[in-house]
């Protein structure tokens, strides 16, 4: 091989590694949103208990009059 | 010329088999985003446990307090203000605790990390539920909150049977 065949293979093969390397983080990132739309919800659920105990607990612990 | 061919082409059929064997390496296995998603799940159901059982202890506090000044307190189930603190101090614990499995399951690379963070929380609300036993004085309020936090620690469990935990 030349050194201008290699210098082309290795600019083909960069390129085809950018490629099926975004190919997967894509693939990654779209699998991963119905994960984190669940993990969303659960997060909403958990502040929603946590504000509710809070004024609960504000109720209980204010100094009474 | 022919042999020099051949050789070009399988250097270059080389070149790509290396291409994708460096991919493979850089970006690794992806995580199994259905599994995780069954675990999200189960973190989510077992917070909704959780906050049925928050709901209904703060509606029987109240009708308690309610009924007890209404000057007939027979047939009242009081709960003491002591029980509703320490009951929400818990089910804030656990909401707090649940968030932290949330962003486990989130960044989990691996099952094996998700399952150490669900087998840690089912600890810390057996923990919570072995405190508040201790020092919750109304049956009621003990009752309600064992049921509820063997609720939300089984929830937790399927997270740890899903990603092949022990």
């Amino acid at each position: 091989m030349t050194p201008i065949e290699i210098a082309n293979l290795s600019a083909l093969g960069i390129q085809i590694f950018s490629q099926i390397y975004n190919g997967i983080q894509q693939a990654n990132v779209n699998a991963l949103k119905p994960l984190l739309e669940i993990l969303a919800a659960a997060n909403t659920i958990d502040d929603d208990i946590i504000s509710t105990a809070k004024a609960e607990i504000a109720k209980l612990t204010a100094p009474k009059p | 010329m022919r042999t020099q061919a051949i050789e070009t082409t399988t250097a270059g059929i080389g070149c790509i088999y290396a291409v994708l064997l460096t991919v493979a390496f850089v970006t690794g296995c992806p995580a199994n985003t259905s599994q995780l998603q069954k675990a999200a799940t189960a973190s989510q159901q077992a917070m909704i446990v959780v906050q049925g059982f928050q709901q209904g202890e703060i509606l029987a506090y109240n009708r308690g307090k309610a009924c007890a000044a209404s000057g007939v307190p027979s047939g009242c189930i009081l709960i003491p203000d002591e029980d509703h603190l320490i009951i929400q101090q818990s089910v804030q614990a656990i909401a707090e605790i649940d968030k932290t499995v949330n962003t486990c399951i989130g960044g989990a690379g691996t099952s094996i990390a998700a399952v150490d963070c669900a087998n840690s929380a089912i600890t810390q609300i057996q923990q919570l539920q072995n405190d508040g036993d201790l020092h919750l004085k109304s049956a009621t309020a003990k009752q309600d909150f064992d049921i509820a936090m063997i609720g939300a620690r089984i929830a937790l469990s399927v997270i740890v049977t899903i990603l092949g935990g022990k």
